[in-house]
This record gives C-alpha cells, structure tokens and sequence, in this order.
C-alpha cells in the first residue's frame, strides 16, 4: 500500500499553473524529501494534498483513501511563517490544538488527550517552556511547537512544511533524530527541505520539482545530475544559453523596423 | 435615589459592552480591527430602513436589518478587494463612507416621518443609553447572550482559525463556515451596542478593551474575561455619566473610559507595563551596585585590607558617591557587610562568600573570553564587567567545565572558589 498518490495533479493561482500534471505515488515508512527551487511549488504540493488550495484537475489518495476518510491519520505542519507568534496561547495551548478535532466540538480534551500533549511536548524536549507564550520562544523552538502539535494528533502520515527551516545544526539534529525514529516505527513523514546534502545524507525518498515532477524514488536512484540540471538549471541554463548566442552571433537585442510606435 | 429603569439600563449595558469585549478579541486577534469600524458605520442603513418598514422603532427589525446591512458590507469589502485589485484598506474605506452616506440619508428621511424623531441620526451616530426602552435592552440582552453561548460553544474552532486557519482546514474544520459564523456573531454585536454607544465609536467598544486585555495575560480564554471585564467597566461607567446631563450622548463618555484603560495598561501591566519595566531596569542597577561594591571589598582584602573606609572604596573604583552609599545601606541589611564605628566596612562572612561568587565570575569570564574566544587581553576588562552580574549558576557550571576548573585568571591574578 502507498502512504501518498497524487493523480494528474494541477493547481493554478489566477490562470498559471503552479503544479502541472503531477504524478506520484509515495512508500509507506520512510522519510520522503520533497526538493525543489523556490517557487517550484512545494508548499502548493503539500497543501493541494491536505486540501487547502482547489485542484484544477486531478486527485490525492491518502493510505488508498480518501482525504476526508483519513484526516485523523495525516498531520500538516505548515511553514512557521504563517501565523503570528503573538497570539495569546502558550506551548502546551499550541499543542493541545493537535488533540481538536471537528467530530469532537463540544467535547473537553480528556485525561488521555492531556497525556499525548505532554508526552509530545517531550519528545521535541520542550517540556520546560510547556507553558511559556509562543513568542517568547527561538525560531528553533516554535518549529518544535509545530512538530509536536503534529505528534499529538497521533497521525500515521506527516506533511511538514520546511520544519528545518531558521534552525540550528543541534536542533536540526534532534529534530532529525524525532524523525528517524518516528519512521522506525512505521510513520511516513513527507518533508520539504532545501539542504540537499541533509536530505541525500538522511532521507529515504525523494521527490524532485519543478512545477512538474521530475523525478521520485529512492535517493540513490534519483539522485542523478542529470535531474539535478532538470530540477535546478531548467530556466536559467535556457537563459545562459540565449545569452551565449546572442553574443556569438552579434544579434541586435531590438529588431530594426520593429519598433513599438 | 436609584431606580428599577436606571437598574435596567445598567444591566443592559453590561451585557452588551462584555460581549462586545469578548468577541472584539477575535477580531482583534484576526487583525480586522479596520473591518469592525466599517461593519459599525455600514448597519446604519440597516438601522434606517428597519425602522422604515416597521413604522416604530423595534429592536427586532433593527437588529435584523442591521445584521443584514453588516453582513452584506463584509461581502462588499471582500469582492471589492478581489475584484478590483484594490487594496484591502481602500476598500474599507469605501465601504465604510459609502455605507454611512447612504444611512444618514435614510436617517434624514426616517427623521421626517411620523415617529421619526425617535430615530434621531444624532443619537445613532454617538449613542444615546437613555434612548433605549425596556423592550430594547430585553431583546439586546438576549441576543448578546446568544453570541455569548456561541463564542463558549466554538471555541475550539474560533480559536484555532484565528491562529492557524490552514492548519485548522487540514484537521478537516469547515473553515469558511466558521468565518462566516464568526462575522455574523460581530456584526450581531455590533448592531445591539449601536443605540447605546453610536456607530461612529462602536468599534472601539469592540477592539480597546481586547487590546488592552492583551497585556495582562498571555492565554485567549484569560483575556475575554479580561476584555469582558475593561467592556463592563466603559460601557456602565459611560452610560452613567452620559445620564448625568440632559444631552449628553453615551459613546464619547464609553471611549473616554476605555482610554482611561487603556492608559492603566500602558503604565501598569505585569511585564510589558511602563512601571513593570521600569522596575525591572531599576532592580538589575541595584543589582550591579551591589555586586560591584562587594567587588571593591573583596579586592581590598586581596591588598590585605580587611576594612575600608569610603574614601578607600572611591580610589580603587570610580564611582557615583550618594550610590555607593546608599548601596552600603542595603547591603548591610541585607547583612552582607558592617560599618564599625570607625565607619570603616568591611564584609561579613556572607559577605565574602557573595564576593568571591561575584570576582570568581569576572575572572571566569575574562579567562573565557581570552581562552576560548582568542580576545585579546587588554581588551576585555570592559565586556566582562557587564556579563559577570548575568551568569547564572548553571552558567557558571558550564563556565568551569569548559576551562577545566582554572586557578588563575588572564592578569594572573586568583580565582577564587
Ligand atoms: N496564494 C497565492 N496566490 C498566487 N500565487 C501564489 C500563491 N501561493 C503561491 N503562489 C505562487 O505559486 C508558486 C509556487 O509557490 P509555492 O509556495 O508552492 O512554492 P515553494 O516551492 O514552496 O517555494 P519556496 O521554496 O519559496 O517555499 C510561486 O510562484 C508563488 O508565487
Ligand atoms: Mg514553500
């Protein structure tokens, strides 16, 4: 069974196609990196899996079902960026947001949600701030604060938005050891990273993307220069090369006779 | 003298007003403050033509037609915004003005209709509490209680929009809905407080007493009952005293309260407070005093001088006089030194032991600094004098570990233990 599908998947904001015809099927138990330039949608990926963007065509199936069958076994973790850290709750508040769920509104968190908050609070080891206000926490820390909440929604697949981004080298490794260790007991954690070297060193699987998928599968076998050029140098390598001939051959950038009026 | 009416209206406003706080801190927290002062501007129209085809000034077809007129204004903002490219602040601004036009003239006509005179735009611009009838605040009541028992039932999903909306969508919340309900629930408050503090200052019952909560505390359901709280004092407080004089309307009085809060805050809160960081700049100064006057002895001693006079202490440290000597006093009550009667000081055995703590974390530091940090060695007096009265004890074990437990500093000169 795959942890993730993504069927002839398109997703445009106003016209322009962010994602074009992705397709991928994503292994059960492994820690996927998803790479890509900026604006190669990674970020749209991940939130056109969870629904939070309309797809223009296309579908996503989450352990062979659909999103709303699964939504208690998937847990987003958006990037840090888009909330305000101001906001009057503190660690524990934030995590306990993990527990809420819609089919249980009206309910009050029991003794059991309480202790899968604290229990994920420790496992990010930030169980002395537990009750600080978020934004008197590091970059590092508030990433944690997201990662936990994920943990205590007790999912069996993780999509996390850059978590590794503004963090230093001991908290990236902590968080990768949290990582590795949830994959060893079976989670599928689904990661959008900029270190290719982190991912190549510590990842299982990878999706490459720019816009359309170019490659996925294992690191070894995907890990090839030439989709490497495809990922990173598309565009600009077209540029470099119209460039080269421009000079070359001396063309005139403006064509006489053609002048706008 | 205090009658069951004075009683009612009372209670009527501090109903309405600790609503209106409580849900103000969504739309403080959601940051549509802006949003909040046009809603309050666009339900006169509501107003006018509830009244228009009602014939009589009912509270029911004015909160309907005001809740209706609130609502269609969010929608406006919002397609203006996208549709015309416009930036979200201009379409506030056109919303807003358009609206209220449009309501102040309808205003004009309702007032040149029989029993029109009830409905006088004055009132409704700045509020009137004593315009108010005893059918009025029972239907206002209610409703705020309604949206009272709404904003404790959705918690859960209110709070969590209002942080994360994605993240809230992804758990599988209808997100949209929620907005929705939440818009509905301000506009509702909104269009109940509108007889009693105006449209021009509404908003303000709705966003200062959030804001100003939002100082005293750092958890959500703590600061409803705070905002709660800062909205019952402004709008009772403000209705009493605009019955006071024959023509005096409600909301200026309500705003000015809630400034006089707001001001409190500002000077008083715990933490973020004007005294509370003031006081604290004030305890780390003392703090340094004392550390440094203990220094000044402890290095003394190192010369072989037990005792000190204040003469003594002033050639070996610069230093201001009336501090050194008002830091002399708290240190002797703290008993960590004594003044004989030759008025020379010298430190008790506390004393010492505080002394030693503190040069043991300068010349840790200065070692650190030179050591570790390749500093160059008379650079460094100047960084180490402020770091040392920092360094906590885990800090210091750290310190100790980390230069394996040295015995002299750069200057070689001891480290104490
Ligand atoms: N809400 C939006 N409206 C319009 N365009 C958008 C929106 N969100 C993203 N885009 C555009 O879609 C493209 C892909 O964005 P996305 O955030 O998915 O990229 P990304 O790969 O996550 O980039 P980064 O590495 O910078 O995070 C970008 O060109 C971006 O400008
Ligand atoms: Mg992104």
């Amino acid at each position: 069974m795959n942890s993730i599908e993504v069927h002839n998947l398109t997703v445009a904001y106003q016209q322009l196609p962010v994602l074009w015809d992705v397709d991928f099927e994503l292994p059960k138990g492994q820690i996927i990196g998803i790479v890509g330039p900026n604006g190669s949608g990674k970020s749209t990926l991940l939130k056109a899996i969870m629904e939070l963007v309309p797809l223009s065509s296309g579908y996503v199936k989450i352990l062979d079902k659909s999103l709303d069958q699964m939504r208690k076994h998937v847990a987003y973790v958006p990037q840090r960026e888009t909330v305000d850290w101001n906001f009057p709750a503190s660690v524990r508040d934030v995590v306990k947001m993990g527990r809420y769920q819609p089919g249980r509104l009206f309910k009050r968190l029991t003794d059991l949600d309480n202790q899968l908050v604290d229990e994920a609070i420790e496992k990010v080891k930030l169980t002395p701030f537990a009750n600080r206000q978020i934004g008197q926490l590091s970059g590092g820390q508030q990433q944690r604060v997201f990662i936990a909440r994920a943990l205590a929604q007790g999912a069996d697949v993780y999509l996390m938005d850059e978590p590794f981004v503004g963090v230093d080298v001991a908290t990236e490794k902590a968080i990768m050891d949290l990582l590795q260790a949830m994959r060893d007991e079976g989670k599928t954690i689904v990661v959008v990273h900029h270190d290719l070297q982190a991912v190549t060193a510590n990842f299982d699987y990878l999706v490459l993307l720019n816009t359309r998928l170019i490659a996925h599968g294992a690191i070894g076998d995907v890990l090839t220069s030439e989709n490497l050029q495809a990922t990173y140098g598309g565009q600009l390598n077209l540029f470099a090369q119209l460039q080269q001939i421009i000079q070359e051959k001396d063309f005139p950038i403006r064509e006489k006779g053609f002048e706008d009026k | 003298m205090i009658s069951s009416t004075l009683l009612l209206v009372l209670f009527g406003l501090a109903v309405i007003s600790s609503v209106a706080g409580v849900v103000g801190c969504y739309a403080f927290l959601r940051k549509r403050t802006l949003i909040g002062d046009a809603v309050s501007h666009a339900v006169l129209p509501g107003v006018a033509i509830g009244f228009m085809l009602s014939g009589t000034k009912d509270p029911i077809a004015l909160l309907l037609g005001g809740l209706f007129f609130g609502y269609i204004s969010i929608i406006s903002i919002d397609l203006i915004h996208r549709k015309s490219k416009l930036s979200e602040d201009t379409a506030i601004a056109i919303v807003t003005t358009v609206y209220f036009a449009l309501g102040s003239v309808l205003l004009s006509v309702v007032s040149s209709m029989e029993n029109g005179q009830q409905a006088g735009l004055k009132n409704f611009l700045f509020g009137k509490v004593a315009t108010l009838t005893e059918l009025d605040i029972w239907v206002f009541s209610f409703a705020a209680i309604v949206v009272l028992v709404a904003v404790v039932l959705f918690f859960k999903p209110f709070s969590l929009i209002s942080f994360n909306k994605d993240f809230a969508a992804a758990q599988g919340w209808k997100t949209n809905n929620y907005e929705t309900l939440i818009s509905v629930l301000t506009v509702l408050v909104i269009t109940i407080g509108l007889q009693a503090v105006g449209v021009v200052l509404m908003s303000a019952l709705l966003i200062a007493p959030a804001a100003a909560a939002r100082y005293w505390t750092n958890s959500l359901p703590k600061m409803m009952i705070i905002s709660a709280l800062f909205g019952i004092l402004s709008g009772v407080g403000g209705g009493l005293l605009s019955l006071v004089g024959e023509d005096m309307p409600t909301g200026p009085w309500v705003v000015m309260i809630l400034f006089f809060f707001t001001m409190l805050t500002l000077l008083f809160a715990p933490k973020k407070g004007y005294f509370a960081i003031r006081r604290r700049t004030q305890s780390n100064e003392r703090k340094i005093n004392e550390e440094n006057v203990l220094k000044i002895l402890h290095q003394l001693g190192e010369m072989g001088k037990e005792e000190a006079s204040i003469g003594e202490m002033l050639d070996k440290r610069r230093m201001d006089t009336t501090v050194l000597l008002k830091t002399i006093k708290t240190l002797k009550k703290e008993g960590f030194i004594e003044v004989k009667d030759s008025k020379k000081i010298r430190l008790t055995e506390n004393g010492k032991i505080e002394a030693m703590r503190v040069v043991r974390l300068h010349r840790l530091w200065e070692l650190y600094l030179t050591q570790q940090l390749k500093f160059k060695e008379d650079h460094i007096h100047g960084t180490a004098e402020t770091i040392e009265h920092l360094i906590t004890d885990e800090l210091e074990e750290a310190l100790l570990k980390e230069l394996d437990y040295p015995d002299m500093d750069p200057h070689a000169k001891k480290i104490p233990y």
